[in-house]
């Protein structure tokens, strides 16, 4: 069942078009890679998505509550893990019984009951986009939409959160996801290439490019 | 050689920098007009004009002349004719009249009531008075010695030991509240947006009254223990609350609440933090500080700037805190400056919310 579509989503900055024409779908259960160059307009198409900017043209719908996670670390510093979660679960109504036992399972899953009570400024950076993501699956979404998660974390960290990412695909969560390592297209069930605001290819990653090195080069020629 | 060229690098990226950022060009080249062009041009201490009473014990003709010359003065201004002493009181509850003349049979019998709440304005007033009723004495009087002229009688109301601490307990105050209350309020509010929390937030179910009303929050609490604060420096400087104990603190927590919605307003209009912060020192705390009354009298001001200053929350509250707490009014007699302390705070209120609605949207 495709959850969320966009169908021909325009978006301009002056004379800059950071999103031309894109249309492309989710279905539920599946990951959407989003790839692309620095500037292709990845993050504009996600935050259009997420209705935090508004498009100049085109249409688009998601279904169900959306989980976000940003691509520069969002949540609040000063407070520790466990108030961020109780705060943001707060905010999406959850009850407080409900909001405990799910905070328990994602710090479970992510091996961070241990640090529930220290401070996110005094987490190393893979422990935070861990959190982040556990934020961002904590109301149960039905849109899972994240924006090159994995972006500077090491290779542990990028498994564990690719990982997590696969779980909650399973359970029927429509992932979007962008990034920019090529290696982490062979997780997503579907991808899609953008250039300079285009979707210029879309399909599985197999039928796309067959090698890693086919890929790369593919996307070297718009870097 | 290579020296000037780095120099010369960095300064065409500062002046860039400088003329690309508008708050920048804000703080560099308008705040210096302001400050020294209009405040040069209205501060001063220098009494311009003073409105008193006038009150004729014998309703002699001596008393006529002494209000005639009185009033021929270009510095003085009749506005109230009372008839018996018991107005001086009312007389005084309009913040409009800063001293009550009565004159009586003998030229002895002549009273000065001076509004002492500002000691300065108080001894300016009095010194003014005192010149035309002692002119006004040698050329009635029949002795031409002028040090056997009977002098006035003085008599200072409210703050009758001349205490200097009345003047600026209240504008400390206000500028407590507006660093607390606006600044730290509206720098907290923009640091979400800094953050990036905000982009989550806005995810979430959370509407713009839902933000204003858990960013305010702790700072209403806060507001208790300032109340408690403002007490006990009360005492401390020997300052009695002469009026309603609850009215008068109604009045503080009411500025407290006015300084909240300017700080929410700020932030909602600003996106970085150092444009908050200083946006907030420009608009509110410079102009409050030097306009409202706390360091240069707004009576002393020209008249147009006097109306925009008497507009200001700083000026409203100030006003108040002395009608109240210095004056013992009642909130029927002091409510102008009450009705515009919460009509302000309502506006920014509600003009807050619009602005939050339209960005959270």
């Amino acid at each position: 069942m495709t959850i969320a579509r966009t169908h021909n989503i325009t978006k301009k900055f002056g004379t800059l078009t950071a999103v031309n024409e894109v249309s492309i779908h989710l279905e539920t259960g599946e990951i959407l890679g989003l790839l692309g160059a620095n500037g292709a307009g990845k993050t504009t198409l996600i935050k259009i998505l997420c209705g935090l900017i508004k498009p100049n043209s085109g249409t688009f719908f998601v279904q169900g509550r959306i989980g976000y996670m940003c691509q520069t670390f969002s949540l609040v510093e000063e407070l520790t893990v466990h108030e961020n979660t109780r705060f943001y679960s707060a905010l999406y109504g959850m009850a407080k019984s409900h909001a405990e036992q799910a905070e328990r399972a994602l710090l479970e899953e992510l091996h961070l009951l241990n640090y529930r009570d220290r401070q996110v400024r005094h987490l190393p950076l893979g422990w935070r986009q861990a959190l982040s993501f556990a934020i961002a699956t904590i109301h149960k979404p039905a849109v899972l939409i994240l924006d090159e998660p994995t972006s500077g974390l090491d290779a542990l960290s990028r498994r564990r959160i690719w990982r997590m990412m696969q779980r909650r695909a399973a359970e029927g969560t429509g992932i979007l996801v962008s990034t920019h390592y090529l290696d982490e297209a062979y997780y997503c069930n579907r991808i899609a290439i953008m250039q300079e605001g285009r979707v210029t290819e879309a399909g599985k990653p197999e039928a796309i490019a067959r090698t890693a090195a086919e890929l790369s080069e593919h996307l070297g020629k718009h870097a | 050689m290579r020296t000037r060229k780095v120099i010369r690098s960095i300064a065409v990226k500062e002046f860039r920098h400088i003329l690309r950022d508008p708050v920048s060009c804000l703080l560099l080249f308008l705040m210096p007009v302001i400050i020294l062009v209009i405040f040069g041009y209205a501060l001063s201490f220098e009494l311009n004009h003073v409105n008193i009473a006038v009150l004729s014990r014998d309703r002699s003709v001596s008393s006529e002349k002494l209000f005639l010359r009185l009033d021929a003065n270009p510095k003085i201004r009749i506005v109230k004719r009372l008839y018996n002493m018991q107005d001086i009181e009312e007389a005084f509850a309009s913040r409009n009249i800063r001293a009550v003349v009565v004159a009586g049979e003998g030229l002895g019998e002549t009273e000065v009531f001076v509004d002492a709440m500002i000691p300065m304005l108080a001894m300016s007033t009095e010194n003014l008075l005192g010149e035309v009723i002692l002119r006004n004495a040698a050329e009635t009087h029949p002795s031409p010695n002028v040090q056997e002229l009977p002098e006035p009688r003085i008599r200072y109301l409210y703050n009758p030991a001349l205490k200097k601490e009345y003047m600026p307990v209240p504008g400390l105050i206000m500028m407590v509240f507006l660093l607390v209350y606006s600044i730290m309020l509206g720098v907290s509010v923009n640091r979400e947006k800094v953050q990036g929390c905000i982009r989550l937030l806005r995810l979430t179910p959370m509407r713009a009254s839902d933000l204003m009303a858990g960013k305010t929050a702790p700072y209403f609490l806060i507001a208790f223990f300032h109340l408690g604060m403002i007490f006990l420096v009360c005492r401390l400087f020997g300052i009695e609350i002469l009026g309603n104990r609850m009215l008068f603190f109604g009045i503080c927590f009411l500025f407290a609440v006015c300084c909240m919605s300017l700080g929410l307003l700020i932030s909602a209009c600003f996106d970085r933090q150092l444009d908050v912060l200083i946006l907030c020192w420009i608009i509110l705390f410079i102009p409050n500080v030097f306009m409202s009354g706390f360091v240069f009298p707004v009576s002393t001001m020209p008249p147009a700037i006097g109306a925009v200053a008497r507009s200001m929350p700083g000026t409203a509250f100030i006003d108040a805190f002395r009608d109240v707490a210095y004056k013992g009014n009642s909130l029927s007699v002091a409510f102008r400056p009450i009705l515009i302390l919460a009509g302000e705070t309502l506006g920014f209120t509600l003009l807050s919310y619009v602005i939050f609605s339209i960005r959270l949207r």
